[in-house]
């Protein structure tokens, strides 16, 4: 037996902090991660290939849930629905919330916390009550969008934006806009304030107009944060529910008229609550992943987010 | 030893600890101060009603019951949920009609008790009106007593109708009768004049085509779970509706609902709303200046002589098979939906007329309602009870109201485009193909439901 061998043993038997005191400290969250996330998420794989009624009776279809999901127009037009959106969307999104921020960037004074804060505030109350008041103000008749263009150009009094198929996807995509542009003005906003300013003086100093200053220093810049509001709004868009499910629910069905406003995650609640089967909502479940995982590895291909 | 990691691990660990007692404590506190009976319903009315109520239960049984609310949708998916977890449920649930997802899978796996034994025994099914037990039931088995009848009628403005236009509507037998009228007095806000159309109508049909169907004797669904909606007598009433909605002497308009119904119903940009009794409550509620203003009367029937009412809506009450007690369970739903020993203030206070046949005759209901000009209002509503058409329950209804709406809707863009000119073919397939749609959903899910 060496001494320095002695010595560690020792040190171990006596140490104030034993080997099993970090699992102690890991253990609550290694439970909770159990109990709410490894479970379900092996549970929900099982389940995709059951049908599922009532709280008990199961039986197995294999892969009948997808095919089924695959077959099923419904589920068709609750992709297309959200496809759309997702690309109009983000397409509308990303413009409006770097515009304000390249606005917020370039303005001085108290006005311009007052602005950041006006536009952040909408992405505080959340879906819900953004759906619910937008419901009123897209309102025929009554509704302060219609009354505005009563009083603007004589016309609208009675339009019916959130009854007519051809409009409900628009007045969603707006109320989105209006709901999420404030947060990702903050991203941009934040990108922009670090943008390094020799560069940008650099420039000038050669000769360089705003609009190539921006193109050649300030959009390289912050594509990192351009890229990363690009994948959480695509994400997001994927995962939209309450917001269509408020704004519809007070004038027709939760998803519009003709299911104009039947997205995929719709789709899954009404497989799970309207049709009551587990099974083929957690099998929607896992095709929605499915198109995430796809539509991001995309994203990252094309933008080249991958190679960085 | 904790303390080796530094104070903020220490923290951590002594909020932990802390947190865990609380918890503990709480549960503990709760547990001793458990009531009897948990009663939980969707609808702030009628818990303070039973509020009111449950004294006297508690008194004759000396038992502790709590009330509890829960918007609709929560209730449906909580209890979904607990039901299939196994998790604590309320020991009595007040559920809405389309609920009936409740009903789902095998018998023996529904999360309520079967109370078929019970209703026969107490013959609650003869004392009650007994189409009303048609939405609780599934093969034979009856799970929930019925709240209400929720008899139909046409709230107007009066002040205008009568008053201004001079229009009698003791005249108006049929809805022919009425579409005669109400072409005279709608007017489509053309040179300035205010808009005014003679009836409430969803643009997606909804609630009130349901009404107008049921009216038919037709539902979504017949007694034997057949799905009904693309039945000729249906494709008749959507083909009325679309017309009435966007013809060329369209005389109903949506005004939905919420603040732009009350609004409209102040302006009197729509004159003739359908009315249940519970609905005559809201209208009170939401349009106070309106009282002494609008007067019901009853749906114009079909055909002469035909029925002169429909339903819309209905809430029925279960005891849970997880429950504590559950014959005490019993007892309180009586107490609560058949018991009229308040000589129908409950009832009355709710404006909603109860399912059993006896109360009907209480002199509570011949009370006149100032805000309907003096009509006794409930007594009006229970002369058409026992017309009311039996409406069956389906776990599959709320698939099939967005399928029958949809189609409603396809048809009323038709109509707008291409009116008459190949209308009835399109909505026939229209029809055809959401119910087919809902057939296969209901042929798919039939392997579960063994």
């Amino acid at each position: 037996m060496t001494p320095g061998t002695d010595n560690t043993a020792v040190a171990r038997w006596r140490s104030p902090t034993p080997r099993w005191t970090p699992y102690l400290f890991l253990a609550p969250y290694a439970a909770v991660t159990l109990a709410f996330f490894a479970y379900p998420f092996v549970h929900a794989i099982q389940l995709a290939f059951y049908q599922t009624a009532g709280p008990h009776a199961r039986v197995w279809v294999g892969l009948g849930n997808f095919k089924y999901i695959l077959s099923d127009p419904d589920f068709r037009t609750a992709a297309l629905n959200t496809a759309v959106f997702a690309v109009a969307g983000t397409a509308v999104m990303i413009p409006t919330s770097l515009g304000l921020a390249l606005m917020l960037n370039s303005g001085r004074g108290r006005l311009k916390t007052w602005f950041r804060l006006f536009f952040f505030s909408p992405s505080v109350v959340g879906q819900i009550f953004v759906g619910i008041i937008f419901a009123v103000i897209l309102a025929p008749d009554y509704g302060l969008l219609n009354r505005l263009l009563q009083a603007l150009v004589g016309w609208g009094l009675e339009t019916r934006w959130l009854e007519n198929s051809a409009t409900v996807m628009p007045a969603i995509i707006i109320t989105n806009l209006w709901l999420y542009a404030g947060l990702n003005m903050v991203y941009f906003l934040a990108a922009l304030q670090n943008v390094d300013q020799s560069l940008v003086e650099a420039a000038r100093m050669d000769g360089a107009g705003r609009w190539t200053v921006f193109r050649h220093v300030t959009l390289p810049a912050i594509r990192p944060v351009a890229i990363f509001v690009l994948l959480i709004s695509t994400i997001g868009s994927f995962q939209l529910f309450e917001l269509p499910y408020a704004l519809m629910r007070s004038t027709t069905s939760p998803y519009g008229p003709n299911n104009s406003a039947l997205f995929i995650v719709g789709y899954l609640y009404d497989a799970a609550y309207s049709i009551g089967d587990l099974g083929l909502a957690s099998a929607v479940g896992w095709v929605l992943a499915l198109i995430i995982l796809t539509v991001s590895l995309i994203q990252l291909k094309v933008t080249g987010a991958s190679n960085d | 030893m904790l303390l080796n990691y530094g104070k903020a691990p220490f923290l951590i660990f002594l909020v932990a600890v802390a947190t865990g007692i609380g918890v503990l404590y709480t549960h503990h506190q709760y547990e001793a101060a458990r009531p009897d009976l948990v009663l939980m319903t969707h609808a702030k009315l009628h818990a303070d009603v039973y509020l009111a109520k449950l004294p006297e239960f508690e008194r004759k049984y000396g038992v502790k019951v709590d009330v509890q609310v829960m918007e609709q949708d929560a209730l449906r998916t909580r209890l979904l949920a607990a039901f299939a977890a196994g998790t604590p449920v309320p020991d009595v649930v007040e559920i809405p009609q389309d609920a009936a997802l409740f009903l789902r899978g095998p018998i023996r796996d529904i999360g309520f008790l079967d109370l078929t034994q019970w209703v026969k025994s107490e013959k609650l099914d003869e004392k009650m009106v007994s189409s009303r037990f048609s939405m609780w039931q599934r093969k034979g088995v009856i799970f929930a007593l019925p709240h209400d009848v929720h008899p139909v009628m046409l709230a107007y403005r009066a002040d205008i109708v009568e008053d201004q236009l001079g229009i009698d509507v003791s005249k108006i037998e049929t809805w022919d009768d009425f579409t005669a009228m109400a072409r005279k007095i709608t007017r489509y806000g053309d040179n300035g004049v205010p808009a005014r159309y003679a009836l409430e109508f969803q643009n997606d049909g909804g609630y009130l085509l349901q009404a107008l169907l049921l009216q038919r004797d037709v539902g979504l669904f017949d007694a034997a779970g057949n799905v009904t909606f693309d039945s000729d007598v249906a494709m008749d009433t959507y083909a009325w509706a679309v017309r009435q909605l966007r013809g060329p002497h369209r005389i109903a308009y949506s005004l939905g609902f919420g603040p732009t119904l009350w609004e409209g119903m102040r302006d009197g940009l729509v004159l003739f709303y359908f009315t249940p009794d519970w609905r005559t409550r809201t209208i009170e509620q939401f349009a106070p200046e309106l009282s002494g203003k609008m007067k019901l009367m009853p749906l114009p029937a079909w055909t002469r002589g035909g029925r002169r009412t429909s339903t819309w809506g209905a809430t029925g009450i279960a005891a849970t098979r997880g429950g504590r007690n559950p014959e005490l369970a019993k007892k309180l739903m009586e107490f609560l939906y058949v018991d009229q020993t308040d000589g129908g203030k409950a009832s009355a206070d709710l404006h909603i007329l109860p399912p059993v046949r006896a109360a009907w005759s209480l002199p509570i209901f011949d009370t006149p309602d100032p805000y309907f000009r003096g009509q006794p209002i409930l007594r009006l509503y229970s002369q058409l009870a026992g017309d009311v058409p039996p409406d069956y329950a389906n776990p599959f209804i709320t698939k099939a109201q967005n399928k029958r709406d949809g189609a409603f809707v396809a048809a009323c863009a038709y109509y707008a485009k291409h009116g008459e000119d190949g209308f009835v073919d399109f909505l026939r397939s229209e029809l055809r193909r959401d119910a087919d749609a809902v057939r296969a959903v209901i042929a798919r899910n039939q392997i579960t439901e063994q």
